[in-house]
């Protein structure tokens, strides 16, 4: 019989506003959020892709928050549509690479021997090829477009999350503990590694590639798309190339 | 550690093939052919014939699990076939851009270790200080800041402001023109290494501040070591581990070319070749770039765990089976 300990620790929430950068973080994801989900339902200052003629290269001004592009279209809502497809992307793509990454690195870790060898030297190859290539080769077979990208970011992130998800359960599985669960007669299934071992630095390095996968898809979007080029085009006046 | 070296190498080698079959499949799925990419609208202009010997002269009328023996067969022997876009081997292709991209990757690390390393020191010792925020503060910065975000401001601020254009004209190697080749090299490298020197500095700080925590720093400013010289031999020497790994991985990466970078100053490197190659067609070019970069992964790798022993000679391979 299992009794659950009441817990004493706050809620995340609360934890989360009573440190300073927490509650400045939580501010700013909660902003983030907002902007995307507006960008996501369309309610945006005015339609993303409107050409205003004679509204072309402004600067920020009331009628248009961030100004406008090189065709007159308003910044500030373009902004918020593409960051309405970052997040879809990064949600998208570290919720498949976490949980398919972690469930291949935690049970080859636990099983180990041969499949253990094959499942990481399978891991290893797409560790080795590399990320950008592989991506333009996904991009020009399925086409651009976030579920593409979401696919791309994946393949990429997989093998990374697998290493990451491995290395602490072989340390568990050398603990003391683990064998204690044995002993006990506690049969031994996969979850006994989940739940133990995993747990921790999985929840940490998810955090903190949540953020990378941002930053990563706004450049893989950018450099898939070339858009930077528009964009260094219409900062610098001439043709970048 | 002969042996040791050799069973590393022998692990290389599932790797490679499964990384050379994986690339083979996926950029023959890449929709049209190859020829018509390489004559653009003249293609249409071939007669059946000809199409038939051009395909028969690159190899790729034969079915294409005969294909990738013949190409395996001939990377073995060190030919990796040849480029339908340049008319010369891939080999050749590759090396004669490979430079650009060595130097690029080797001056961004140098440039990230030169601001990362000192920032995180001086940051983990003077711990919570005015030093440490505003090293933070600078790390958030690079870590937040896009590559062609900074790249493009780069060349904003030095053509609108200082009316320099960083990289007009020819790119220049370093053999030719010292000075000039450095002139065009040093604001894509400032660019990457920036990037980069965020994750160095925050790995420093973390490494360095959990071992000035351990007893054996103790001990050495109790037998009364110079705090110089306490952090330089007993702390710093352990905290490098990690950066270790953090820069075999970055140079893994940066060797595999930086398309945006290249792009946006025009330089001749590796990831603006495979950008190229692949919406070319060029198959045998696209296949040995992934074979040539996925092979500089695997060397690095085993490299930083060589480098791992050097710095920590708890770690050893000389005995290990």
């Amino acid at each position: 019989m299992r009794i659950k300990p009441k817990s004493t620790t706050p809620p995340l929430i609360v934890r989360l506003l009573r440190n300073l950068s927490g509650a400045v973080g939580l501010l700013l994801v909660t902003i983030y959020l907002i902007i995307g989900l507006l960008g996501a339902t369309g309610i945006t200052p005015h339609p993303t892709l409107e050409q205003n003629r004679l509204d072309r290269l402004k600067p920020p001004s009331a009628v248009y928050p961030l100004g406008t592009d090189l065709f007159g279209r308003d910044l500030a809502s373009r902004l918020m549509e593409g960051a309405a497809n970052s997040l879809r992307v990064a949600l998208f793509s570290v919720g498949i690479s976490a949980s398919l990454g972690t469930l291949i690195g935690t049970l080859s870790g636990y099983i180990g021997g041969v499949v253990d060898n094959i499942l990481m030297r399978i891991m290893d190859v797409f560790f080795a090829l590399p990320a950008l290539l592989l991506a333009l080769v996904i991009v020009s077979v399925l086409g651009a477009g976030v579920n593409t990208t979401v696919l791309a970011i994946a393949i990429v992130y997989t093998p990374i999350f697998a290493r990451v998800a491995r290395g602490p359960v072989l340390t568990v599985k050398a603990m003391g503990f683990h064998h204690g669960h044995t002993l006990l007669g506690n049969v031994q299934r996969p979850n006994d590694c989940l739940s133990h071992p995993a747990e921790h630095p999985r929840a940490a390095h998810r955090t903190g590639q949540f953020s990378a996968v941002v930053v990563v898809t706004d450049r893989g979007r950018t450099q898939l798309s070339r858009a930077w080029h528009t964009a260094a085009e219409s900062i610098v006046g001439r043709d970048v190339e | 550690m002969l042996r040791y070296l050799l069973q590393r190498a022998i692990a290389f080698i599932p790797t490679l093939i499964g990384v050379s079959i994986l690339i083979f499949g996926a950029i023959r799925a890449v929709p049209g052919d190859a020829i018509t990419a390489m004559l653009g609208t003249e293609a249409g202009m071939l007669t059946e014939t000809q199409r038939a010997s051009l395909e028969a002269y690159f190899g790729i009328d034969k079915p294409p699990v005969e294909q990738y023996f013949n190409w395996i067969g001939g990377v073995v022997r060190g030919d990796l076939g040849l480029s339908m876009r340049f008319g010369q081997p891939v080999l050749d292709v590759i090396l004669s851009r490979y430079p650009v991209t060595l130097q690029l990757a080797f001056m961004a690390m140098v440039i990230a270790l030169v601001i990362g390393i000192p920032l995180g020191i001086l940051s983990a010792v003077r711990h919570n200080s005015i030093f440490d925020l505003l090293g933070r503060l600078l790390a958030l910065l690079g870590l937040a800041m896009p590559t062609f975000l900074l790249g493009t401001l780069i060349i904003f601020v030095l053509s609108v402001y200082f009316r320099i254009l960083p990289n007009s004209g020819d790119f220049v190697s370093f053999a030719e023109d010292p000075l000039r080749n450095l002139s065009q090299m040093i604001f894509p490298a400032f660019t990457l290494g920036f990037a980069f020197s965020a994750a160095v500095m925050r790995t420093t700080r973390s490494a360095m501040l959990e071992v000035m925590g351990q007893d054996y720093i103790q001990t050495a400013r109790s037998k009364g070591l110079l705090e110089r010289m306490v952090i330089r031999r007993h702390a710093l020497r352990n905290a490098l581990i990690p950066l270790v790994t953090i820069i075999g991985v970055e140079m893994g990466y940066l060797l595999g070319g930086t398309v945006i970078i290249e792009e946006i100053f025009s330089l001749p490197g590796i990831g603006r070749l495979v950008f190229n190659a692949i919406s070319q067609r060029d198959y045998a070019l696209v296949q040995g770039i992934a074979l040539f970069v996925a092979f500089n992964f695997v060397l690095i790798n085993l490299l930083a765990d060589l480098v791992y022993s050097a710095i920590d000679p708890r770690i050893s391979y000389a005995n290990k089976a």
